[in-house]
């Protein structure tokens, strides 16, 4: 196994494609719609690597980032964190950087692309 | 025989009133002295008392005599004299000094009316050197108010309390949006949203204490977006701060434009740009990870379903999006190009003159004109560039032209579409092949700006044309345009010489018990009515008022309206106010109009000659309209009564004339509030020289005047 990633995207489309691409390249994934849900998964078993939407229905990216960030657990808080965004703006992705994410990567990103960026964001990391 | 002189004829007077003394006394005791002997002998002082009593009567006879001569003669005479001259003094030159009751005042009339006249005289002197020196300011008056009413932005002067103290007509168009009306004195704050004046006088106050003015690229302006009051219309702006030799500031200049459209467009242009780019940025996403999927890892026939079906729905959403987006952008393409509202026939006539110069082809206008949106230049173009292929290809020489509403008369098309016009061009022949029609658009015109072609011009204002054949036979090309809307209302109203500046308002509150008479804004206004009676039922039938500010009547700025009484005018009233039942058919009623009278008289003193009865009819209907005219309010009458209480007749007319008031359009309620306003600016001088110089003082002299009235009535 190569790692467990919490996919979190609001799209439900895009995640089912992100689940099967994930899965085929041998992670264990486990998926959620919105911040909040997201946050629970995170709460109950802490994946290797978060691929996180910027836009989020109930609370976004950035807050669901800006929270794992503040948490009083040290592992919760160092969690990798991909942020997916539909925004290109360089100040998103800014943003998004100076809130805590490893990564940001704006919609559409070439796949392969993507898996790169997630294997080196869970290398070290392997269950 | 020569008259005496006053000395003389008093003298001889007293010479009389004291011959009369002894002989009121002494001559009885002569006559009765025998009797008076007796009667002392006898011990009895009966006649004596009596004689002493009889010259006692006569003397006091004599004293009252004296007192009422010398009342009705001289300090009567005194009275009215120094009343007149001071209302020669201080109001009317030319007022005129009744000599009769002072003809025993010797030659003190004569004195008198030689003085006024010659003051008089040099008074119209110092006017005519006056007027002559401020000739040639009026003229650059005049120059100034003409450049600045022609300006097509606003420009408006404000002093630092955010006050109007000048404005021009554009001005007016873009911030009298409401109920407010623009004027001098006014609060800025009635038309447009304060905040960002707030702020920008308090970066350029900033800018200014820090001397960073003199190396800023803006100096003391910048722009800013404010919004009007109502919230309709959106102004873009520019705020200059003034300031005086010492660069202390004094006010500050804005000049404005409308940017509601503008700002509208521009939102709709942002909105598409960013539906263009991140709009599609999901589903493109999901889109291209499906089949990312379906290219590269060939997934078992579940998925694979699962994935196609994906990439399906995604492309049709994209290829929806694209329509959106193409519609928008045609929309905003519309929007772009500069279009107006046009009066078809000066479009017409336009291609008429150009085909008659060139003497080829005559095209005549025919039916009636209306209004359309497009670019005038550009559509006279395209119909030359046409109208000139017809006539080389099929030598057809005869046009008619016409604009029409669709729907006004019978057309091939059967939609009749409220929001369109169509220009027609007719002419006896046959329709032009639609391939060929093509080709005419596909060349640039003649002479248009560019490369510009026919579809260019068609593309600008979102449109089509074709040729076809028209119900008797002949050939047209049918061009469909934006309607126009007909709100080519006149452009607001300024009067012949509008005061619309004054530089030196004053501070403070304009409606203060204790300020200035001079410093207060006032409303002069007046009514006229179906009778005298408003608690019985009589109505207004017009309201009219007119603005003073700063000691000068703002006719410019005055309210006059009709009003529906609700109810016939009796003839006896309009033989007074020349207003009929068919003159105010369909006019608003009075509780309609009386918001608007409010805002009008908002912050103002207001004034009226015999106030008691106007303002009867205001406070009668202020409930139903939830309004309260709590303004301090001055009575000329009253005022007139103080001023003048020798006089009897306080009519308007009689206090016009008697200040020098000329009076014209007398019993219009605006000529009436006008003459009403000239003649109070005169009393403030005679108030001011009996003492009278604050509002409270004022207000003070009238309710004297009402309570001695009052006393009056009882006796």
């Amino acid at each position: 196994m190569n790692g467990s990633v919490l996919v979190v995207d609001d799209d439900p489309d895009l995640l089912a494609s992100l689940e099967f691409v994930l899965v085929d390249a041998g992670y264990t994934v486990a998926t959620a719609t919105d911040g909040p849900a997201a946050l629970a998964v995170v709460e109950n078993r802490p994946p290797d690597l978060i691929l996180l939407d910027a836009v989020l229905p109930r609370r976004d990216g950035y807050d669901v980032c800006q929270t794992l960030r503040a948490d009083p657990d040290p592992t919760v808080r160092g969690l990798p964190v991909l942020m997916l965004s539909g925004r290109a703006r360089r100040e998103e992705r800014e943003k998004g950087l100076a809130l805590g994410a490893n990564d940001y990567l704006t919609k559409p990103f070439a796949v392969d692309d993507l898996l790169h960026r997630v294997a080196r964001l869970t290398n070290g990391r392997k269950a | 025989m020569p008259r005496l002189s006053l000395r003389t004829r008093i003298g001889l007077f007293f010479l009389a009133l004291g011959l009369a003394v002894p002989l009121v006394v002494v001559g009885p005791i002569w006559f009765g002295r025998d009797l008076l002997a007796d009667a002392l002998a006898g011990g009895d002082v009966g006649p004596l008392l009596l004689l002493g009593g009889g010259a006692s009567f006569v003397l006091i006879v004599l004293i009252v005599g004296v007192w009422v001569l010398f009342d009705t003669n001289i300090a009567e005479s005194v009275e009215r004299l120094s009343g007149d001259l001071e209302t020669a003094l201080y109001a009317n030159p030319d007022h005129w000094i009744d000599p009769r009751p002072g003809r025993h005042l010797g030659r003190l009339p004569e004195v008198l009316r030689a003085t006024v006249k010659a003051l008089a005289e040099a008074r119209r002197d110092t006017d005519r050197r006056v007027a002559e020196a401020t000739g040639g300011m009026e003229q650059t008056r005049a120059r100034l108010a003409a450049l600045l009413n022609e300006l097509e932005e606003g420009v408006v002067m404000c002093t630092l309390d955010h006050r109007i103290q000048l404005y021009n007509r554009a001005s007016l168009r873009l911030m009298q949006r409401g109920e407010a009306e623009v004027g001098l004195g006014r609060s800025l704050f009635g038309f447009l949203n304060r905040q960002p004046f707030f702020h920008g006088m308090e970066r350029l106050s900033n800018r200014l204490h820090d001397g960073r003015h003199r190396d800023h690229p803006d100096g003391l302006a910048l722009s800013l977006v404010c919004a009007t009051t109502d919230g309709r219309g959106l102004l873009r702006g520019r705020m200059n701060l003034m300031t005086d030799d010492s660069e202390a500031p004094i006010g500050y200049l804005l000049t404005l434009k409308d940017a509601t459209e503008e700002l509208a467009a521009l939102g709709r242009r942002d909105h598409l740009l960013d539906r263009a780019t991140n709009g599609l940025r999901r589903p493109v996403a999901a889109l291209n990870a499906a089949a990312w999927i379906l290219d590269v890892r060939d997934p078992p026939p579940e998925s694979r379903r699962r994935f196609t079906r994906i990439v399906a729905q995604r492309a049709a959403e994209l290829a929806a999006l694209v329509e959106d987006n193409a519609a928008a952008y045609g929309a905003l393409l519309e929007g772009h190009w500069p279009m107006t509202d046009i009066w078809s026939a000066n479009l017409l006539n336009g291609v008429v003159r150009r085909l008659r110069d060139r003497g080829t082809v005559d095209a005549v206008m025919v039916g009636l004109p209306c209004w359309l949106h497009g670019d005038s230049t550009l559509l006279v173009e395209l119909l030359d560039h046409l109208i000139g292929r017809v006539h080389d290809r099929y030598g057809a020489e005869a046009f008619d032209l016409e604009a029409h509403a669709d729907g006004e008369r019978i057309t091939l098309e059967a939609r009749a579409d409220a929001d369109r016009v169509t220009l027609e061009v007719v002419w006896t022949g046959d329709p032009t092949p639609y391939t060929e029609l093509e080709s005419w658009l596909e060349t640039p015109l003649e002479s248009g700006p560019g490369e510009i072609t026919g579809r260019d011009v068609l593309m600008h204002h979102k449109t089509d044309l074709w040729s076809q054949t028209t119900a008797d036979g002949r050939a047209c090309l049918r061009l469909p345009l934006p309607k126009g809307l007909e709100r080519r209302s006149p452009r607001p109203a300024l009067p012949a010489r509008p005061e619309f500046f004054d530089f030196d308002l004053p501070t403070g509150d304009r409606r203060r018990g204790d300020e200035p008479l001079r410093a207060l804004t006032y409303v002069s206004f007046d009514t006229e009515t179906t009778g005298l009676n408003p608690s019985a039922g009589d109505e207004v039938v017009s309201l009219a008022g007119v603005r003073i500010v700063n000691g000068r009547v703002l006719t410019g700025e005055s309210f006059s309206r009709l009003v529906d009484p609700g109810q016939p005018i009796p003839p006896r009233a309009t033989r007074i106010h020349g207003i009929t039942d068919d003159m105010v058919a369909g006019k608003p009623k009075l509780t309609d109009l009386l918001p608007r009278f409010h805002a009008f008289t908002r912050d103002a003193v207001l004034i009226a000659h015999n106030a008691a009865f106007d303002m009867k009819f205001l406070t009668l209907k202020q409930e139903a309209c939830g309004l309260a005219f709590d303004n301090p309010v001055l009575d000329t009458l009253l005022l007139a009564v103080w001023l003048h209480d020798h006089e009897t007749e306080h009519s308007l007319d009689a206090v016009a004339a008697r200040l020098g008031v000329p009076v014209s359009g007398r019993h219009t309620a605006l000529g009436d509030a006008l003459v009403t306003a000239a003649a109070f600016l005169r009393m403030i001088d005679l108030l001011e020289s009996r003492g009278v110089t604050t509002l409270d003082q004022a207000i003070a002299a009238g309710n004297q005047m009402v309570e001695v009235r009052r006393q009056q009535e009882r006796f």
